[in-house]
């Protein structure tokens, strides 16, 4: 699949409208169809039921009115009245009468001589009182000799009828006709409460020409129109019309029935069905439109604001930091980078403490070497000096000094441990002659350790501490200096048995802040310590054993000998 | 994935498909097979061609489809349809219509024709005769005294100016007949003649021949021109109208019935040809239409003059239909010109 170009925002949105619009335009439509089928198919079938039942009744209808003008074609004594005008008429009467006994409700009974004249009826005389007997019905009851059926169709006010005819046989052809009428009153009654409202019934003869059409119908010019549509070949279901129509044909008249039915489902309710199934998509979508929006929103934020954070880092700003809103992953996405800022920044301030201090220390210690040569030098000239006069003690100490000054000055940050142990043997040499009787001093060093290298001037400051410090009260003391192999480690221990370091001064060593300028303190510690951790790391550094009736020093270092001097590649300025 | 998609899209469609109404009950097994067919165009009323129709129908079986209209209307029709003829007969229309239209019909010359009155057969047999159609003049008998209206010169005079029931004869057939036999009847320049009789009827022209009648007998307009049978069944259906055959003559024109060149159906065609001048249906006609028979055994109302009774123009056929377009034209001139 291709990589996707477009914005996480309308990726989302397409996602959102994926999910929320098409299961439901999907669900919307099938379910719109299958009402719409399942209502049309009960729909026709009611419709094809109702029918059924309205043809079996005219059916019936018909078949109990030709049951009457069989009898009456077979009456021997309407024949003979027919053919003798001056016949009783009431005895033909009472005959049609019973014949017509259960019908005359449903129908009206008339009997035509051969001439087309009415002679009895069971009804009014009306416009019916002459037929024409070369023409229409009674014609076609005459060539056919069995029931003919006949519609009136609705002309002017009159309203259509159904006629049934029989031929009376006479002597020679017909004696009469005996004719039924439905009228349009009558077959109105045939279906009566069996179509729905809205729904109408024709009744058609079998050309489709109207004879009755129901109230509801009436008016239109429907059956003309169906009848076209059927000639055309067209069928009357289209689209457009409220109808459906539904035919069939009764089979003894001949006669067509149409139920005319509004159609179940009017355009109007299937509009509103479709309407309130757009109006579904167009919340869903709306609602997909508003929810990706906060949704993409709510998660796009915190990795722009993460985004940009990121690049104010990259360009150098580490003290930004990321507000935390939620609980969420992001929000532990945001603490974290908040924690990692806040690492990067310690570490930056303390690898930047660190390369001031070793500056602090380099300047330090160029001072140090200022103009050396010169105390060199004048310390040479007092040994002189103090040798010329005789003053023994004053040619020591310009000896010792001058050694140390030059031991001091040289460019070897490592030395021997032997050398610091001869240097430690000068100073303590000068300590003597300036405070004879006041300590004693040891060295307790295995001959196979002188050779270890160790930094420069590491011991002396220790040793003068203990001097210095530990007997400030004029209490006579130890000093000790012991080297011991521990592995791969060289132990250096430097011990007095003097009055321990303060509180305060131990509190500050052991957080390491140097002394202040000016306030006596144990700057030579702090100095020894800076000056092991840098070499060998932050687990090196001075130990400061026991404070309690005297002061234990001990460096840790690895061993190293002169021949495996590790080269540092770098150069001192000496 | 587009693959994936098409083919969810079609899934989709397919049941839409399927779910679509699938109602279609076979209206069509009621339609009656082609030979059982038949198309009628008839400038008849439907009192004239309903019981016939019907009773053609009835005795044939054959379904009978009726379009109806001017008889001008439905040869322009037919000539119109020439390429895909829908017209198997055209039932109705003055004799002088059909024949200017000779070339839309195939000539036909009926079975029957020894019982027709003589004289009533067009020649080459382009059309059959149907009935003969004196033209006469009505009045409204309330509005109008007897002695008002006698005959066509009246029609002229400025005193009725307006006041003229008369059809449109690009429309009416028997109102074109009606317009020739008064040409005919009066003296002088027969383009003269309609220029005036245009002019009294003042713009008053009624779109069909049937409006005649009806505008006479509401009053609309208190005198007409119009056919002898439309007369006399307003007559019997109780209307107070009054007829006058028009003392310079009238035409005793036949209307007819002819078949359609190349008629779909020309065996049906033929069928309903013959059932027009079959006794039966000559003598239904003139017994319910107060029509004139063109059958020597059918005998006409009673309450009908005897032809001869009346004066008769010599009509002529073959002019009339002849200067029918250059008649019409010179009508449709007067009518442009008075802004119609």
């Amino acid at each position: 699949m291709k990589r996707s170009s477009l914005p996480f925002q309308t990726r989302l949105l397409l996602y959102f409208l994926v999910v929320g619009l098409v299961p439901l335009a999907f669900c919307v439509t099938i379910m719109i169809s299958i009402f719409r089928t399942s209502v049309a198919a009960s729909d026709q079938s009611a419709a094809e039921a109702r029918l059924a039942a309205m043809t079996e009744e005219l059916s019936e209808r018909v078949s109990d009115c030709d049951a009457v003008l069989a009898r009456l074609a077979a009456s021997r004594s309407l024949a003979v009245s027919l053919a003798d005008p001056s016949s009783r008429e009431s005895s033909v009467y009472q005959m049609i009468y019973s014949a017509a006994a259960p019908l005359l409700r449903q129908a009206e009974f008339s009997v035509y001589d051969d001439t087309g004249n009415i002679r009895y009826t069971t009804g009014e005389v009306g416009s019916l009182e002459m037929l024409p007997v070369e023409w229409g019905l009674l014609r076609a009851a005459r060539e056919e000799g069995s029931l003919v059926c006949d519609g009136v169709s609705p002309h002017g006010g009159e309203a259509g009828a159904v006629q049934l005819c029989r031929m009376i046989p006479g002597e020679n052809g017909a004696a009469g006709y005996a004719i039924a009428k439905l009228s349009g009153e009558n077959i109105a009654r045939l279906p009566e409460g069996e179509y729905g409202a809205g729904s109408g019934v024709l009744v058609l003869n079998a050309f489709w020409e109207p004879i009755y059409a129901s109230p509801t119908v009436e008016e239109t010019s429907l059956a003309a129109e169906l009848r076209s549509a059927l000639l055309a070949g067209k069928t009357p279901f289209d689209d457009q019309g409220e109808f459906l129509f539904e035919a069939r044909k009764e089979p003894i008249s001949g006669l067509v029935l149409v139920l005319c039915r509004l159609k179940p489902l009017t355009r109007g309710t299937i509009q509103n069905l479709f309407a309130v199934a757009g109006f579904a998509v167009v919340l869903s979508f709306l609602l997909c439109l508003l929810f990706s929006m906060r949704f993409s929103s709510r998660t796009i934020a915190p990795i722009r604001s993460l985004n940009s954070a990121m690049r104010r880092m990259e360009e150098g700003d580490l003290a930004v930091r990321m507000e935390m809103t939620d609980a969420d992953e992001l929000g532990q996405l945001a603490g974290r980078f908040n924690r990692m800022a806040e690492k990067l920044e310690t570490n930056l301030r303390d690898s930047i403490r660190q390369q001031q201090d070793l500056g602090d220390a380099r300047i330090r210690m160029m001072q140090a070497q200022l103009n050396p040569h010169f105390l060199y030098n004048t310390l040479d000239t007092l040994k002189w000096l103090g040798k010329i006069n005789h003053v023994e003690e004053v040619s020591t100490i310009s000896a010792n000094l001058a050694d140390i000054l030059r031991r001091s000055i040289s460019a070897d940050r490592f030395v021997r441990l032997g050398d610091e142990l001869a240097l430690l043997d000068r100073y303590v040499e000068i300590q003597r002659i300036r405070f004879p009787d006041k300590f004693t001093y040891h060295a307790e060093v295995p001959d196979d350790l002188l050779d270890a290298t160790v930094p420069k001037l590491m011991l002396q400051p220790l040793v003068e501490n203990a001097v210095i410090h530990g007997f400030e009260d004029g209490r006579f003391g130890h000093v000790e200096v012991t080297a011991q192999r521990s592995g791969d480690m060289l132990i250096l221990t430097v011990c007095d048995n003097g009055v321990g370091m303060s509180e305060e001064s131990r509190e500050r060593f052991l957080r390491r802040t140097a002394p202040q300028a000016g306030r006596p303190g144990h700057l030579g510690l702090y100095n020894v310590d800076a000056i092991l951790r840098l070499h060998y790391g932050e687990a090196s550094g001075l130990q400061l054993i026991s404070s309690t009736s005297g002061t234990v020093l001990r460096a840790t270092l690895p061993m190293r000998f002169a021949a495996r001097t590790p080269d540092k590649g770098e150069s001192d300025n000496a | 994935m587009k693959r994936r998609v098409f083919a969810f899209a079609c899934l989709f469609c397919l049941l839409l498909c399927a779910c679509k109404d699938a109602s279609a009950p076979p209206f069509a097994d009621f339609a009656p097979q082609e030979d059982r067919r038949l198309t009628i165009y008839t400038s008849h009323k439907e009192e004239i061609y309903a019981p016939i129709v019907r009773e053609f129908e009835a005795r044939t079986g054959i379904w009978v489809e009726v379009v109806t209209g001017g008889t001008n209307e439905l040869l322009e029709r037919i000539e119109s349809e020439s390429k895909d003829p829908h017209c198997d007969v055209m039932f109705g229309g003055g004799i002088e219509s059909l024949l200017a239209h000779a070339a839309l019909f195939e000539p036909y010359s009926c079975t029957q024709a020894d019982s027709l009155l003589p004289n009533l057969r067009p020649e080459g047999d382009v059309c059959t005769p149907f009935s003969t159609l004196p033209i006469v003049l009505i009045y409204n008998t309330r509005m109008v005294a007897p002695e008002e209206l006698t005959g066509w010169a009246d029609l002229l005079d400025e005193a009725w100016r307006g006041k003229i029931a008369f059809a449109d004869p690009t429309v009416s057939g028997s109102s074109y007949t009606a317009l020739m036999t008064m040409l005919t009847a009066l003296s002088g320049d027969d383009a003269a003649l309609l220029a005036r009789f245009f002019d009294n009827l003042n713009g008053t022209i009624l779109p069909d021949s049937g409006d005649v009648t009806e505008a006479v007998a509401l009053g609309r307009l208190p005198v007409g021109v119009t056919l002898e049978q439309s007369a006399l069944q307003r007559i019997g259906e109780g209307e107070h109208l009054a007829l006058v055959y028009p003392r310079e003559g009238t035409s005793e024109l036949p209307d007819g019935t002819a078949l359609a060149a190349s008629a779909p159906h020309r065996d049906n065609a033929v069928a309903f040809l013959e059932f027009t001048l079959n006794p039966d249906t000559q003598a239904q006609m003139a017994k319910r239409l107060y029509r004139r028979s063109v059958r020597t055994d059918v005998p006409d109302r009673a309450e009908l003059p005897a032809s001869g009774d009346y004066p008769v123009l010599s009509y002529d056929v073959a002019w009339a239909s002849a200067a029918k377009e250059e008649i019409l034209r010179q009508w449709a001139e007067l009518g442009e010109e008075a802004g119609m």
